[in-house]
């Protein structure tokens, strides 16, 4: 099998968002290209140096991408639509990529943009569940988080650690959705949506976008981008649901495609510096960190309460705010994690900054279920 | 993200009421012998056999309970209502409802029931004999 490090270097040179926030009047249009503008202002080119885009979208419904592009002058450049549920962004992330290591272009674009308004094709396969609402994420998650603490000895308090640390993060990230700091109290206390989970333990719905503009090698010597402020693709692998056997499938989707990507990289989780995690819900933190060989199994929540996750501490685990605080709008969230990553391996993060942070990793899941993992080196 | 509140006329009944009890119907696949709950006739999950090779099965509606969660909050359906994960004794992990009547404890036996006035074309689980 080919991997797409085997092919061209692929550099991240330019990064973009608009804000993650509560649903809005405010058009798609208006939140995508004010990505993609700031990207291109980051990477310090203009709109027809761009041969493909990957526009990223979950909930928009068809044909999202031309109608925006449009704006930023029509230049006839590649066009194509992704979805793949919450792991949106990063497929479209993927795809950019796959598109100037294989040489089909020098300079691409992935954009993720989402609002909350289209519907969602996985329920309605004609199946019918054993009960109507096992497909409402926050049930499902309710369940994982009674049996995590009843089979593993947590307690809440644990968990809400993981929403602590990421809601005070968020409350650093001028583009989060959530920009609080909030108390372990606050984070633990009813009213409960289901089980213990307590609001603040759930990724908030929004809207928003991101953008990210890879470049090969000669495409940056061409727009002469300053290499100090690039960010080399070193691993990205996805992969599906598999006949695991009664395992969960999230956390043994995480562990393969990380092994994948460690493998590709040629390194070991010990040196990753900043990790962004998919955790839409607190109690995957814990479960995605062990699975990804963060730290020993059963040891996530020790090491969160010791600061091994915080910024300053052994990885920078969700700096962003990770999809608690910083928010979910889905299209873009894959991204934003780019951004982030990026924006931390150069030094950029102000007060968010993992110190020396040379090697990033990002992560999430979607529904299906399918996982996707990239690694960026400095 | 809800799905379908009643089951479809044409999916069929999800259980039945047996002699030994309320059986869950689910498929077996013929090539492979895997099996599942719910019912489905499209295609083996394990070895992609067609349709035409996956049958009806029944599984006993009773199990383990691993953990369990009040539900306060929901679009359609009225709250707060109890829901567990269930390992069957013949084999898959489910999602249920339970009796909101019951206390319950992670471990505990669980057997299903016929629906209530609310949930009559769902099964809904309660305290099982040890
Ligand atoms: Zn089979």
């Amino acid at each position: 099998m080919v991997l797409i490090t085997d092919l061209r270097p692929v550099h991240v040179v330019g990064i973009g968002l608009h804000p993650y926030q509560y649903p809005t009047e405010t058009s798609y249009i208006e939140l995508g290209l004010q990505a993609v503008r700031e990207a291109l202002v980051d990477a310090g080119i203009t709109w027809p140096a761009v041969e493909a885009a990957f526009v990223g979208t979950a909930r928009l419904g068809m044909a999202a991408g031309v109608p925006m592009l449009r704006y930023l002058g029509m230049t006839g450049l590649r066009v194509s639509q992704v979805e793949n549920a919450s792991a949106t962004g990063s497929t479209a992330f993927r795809q950019a990529v796959a598109e100037v290591a294989s040489g089909l272009a020098d300079v691409a674009i992935a954009i993720g943009v989402d609002k909350p308004i289209g519907r969602i094709a996985a329920p309605d396969t004609g199946i019918t569940p054993i009960s109507p609402v096992q497909d409402v994420p926050f049930a499902r998650y309710a369940l994982l988080t009674e049996r995590y603490l009843a089979e593993a000895g947590y307690t809440k308090e644990q968990i809400g650690l993981v929403a602590v640390k990421n809601h005070n993060n968020g409350a650093l990230n001028p583009y989060a959705q959530r920009r609080k700091r909030r108390t372990l109290e606050e984070v633990v206390r009813p009213p409960y949506v289901a089980g213990s989970l307590n609001s603040l333990q759930i990724t908030p719905i929004g809207e928003g976008a991101a953008a990210v503009i890879v470049m090969s090698d000669e495409a940056m010597d061409r727009f002469k981008v300053d290499q100090r402020r690039s960010v080399r693709v070193a691993a990205s692998s996805t992969v599906s649901d598999q006949a695991f056997d009664g395992a969960n499938a999230d956390v043994a989707l995480t562990q393969a495609a990380t092994q994948a990507a460690y493998e590709e990289w040629g390194g070991d989780p010990s040196d990753l510096d900043v990790v962004e995690v998919h955790d839409a819900f607190a109690i995957e933190e814990l479960l995605f960190v062990e699975a990804m060989g963060l730290c020993p199994p059963g040891q996530g929540a020790a090491e969160l309460a010791k600061g091994s996750f915080d910024i300053g501490g052994r990885h920078a685990v969700s700096p962003s705010g990770g999809l608690l605080a910083m928010g979910h709008p889905l299209g873009p969230t894959g991204l934003g994690q780019i951004a982030e990553i990026t924006r931390q391996l150069r030094g950029e993060a102000g007060d968010r900054q993992q110190p020396d942070a040379r090697v990033g990793l990002a992560h999430m899941v979607g529904i299906g279920p399918v996982c996707v993992v990239h690694i960026l080196q400095r | 993200m809800v799905s379908k509140d009643i089951p479809s006329e044409e999916a069929g009944p999800l259980w039945v009421d047996s002699e030994q009890g309320i059986q869950l119907i689910g498929w077996i696949c013929h090539k492979c012998g895997q099996r599942g709950v719910p019912r489905q006739r499209f295609g083996c999950e394990r070895c992609g056999a067609p349709g035409d090779e996956i049958r009806e099965t029944r599984f006993e509606a009773r199990g383990v309970l691993r953990s369990f969660a009040e539900v306060h909050r929901h679009a359609k359906w009225p709250v707060p209502f109890a829901m567990g994960e269930i390992s069957l004794a013949d084999g898959p992990t489910i999602h249920a409802f339970l009796d909101d009547e019951v206390e319950w404890h992670p471990g505990a036996t669980v057997v299903g029931q016929g629906g209530d006035r609310l949930r009559d074309s769902y099964v809904v689980f309660t305290l099982g004999e040890r």
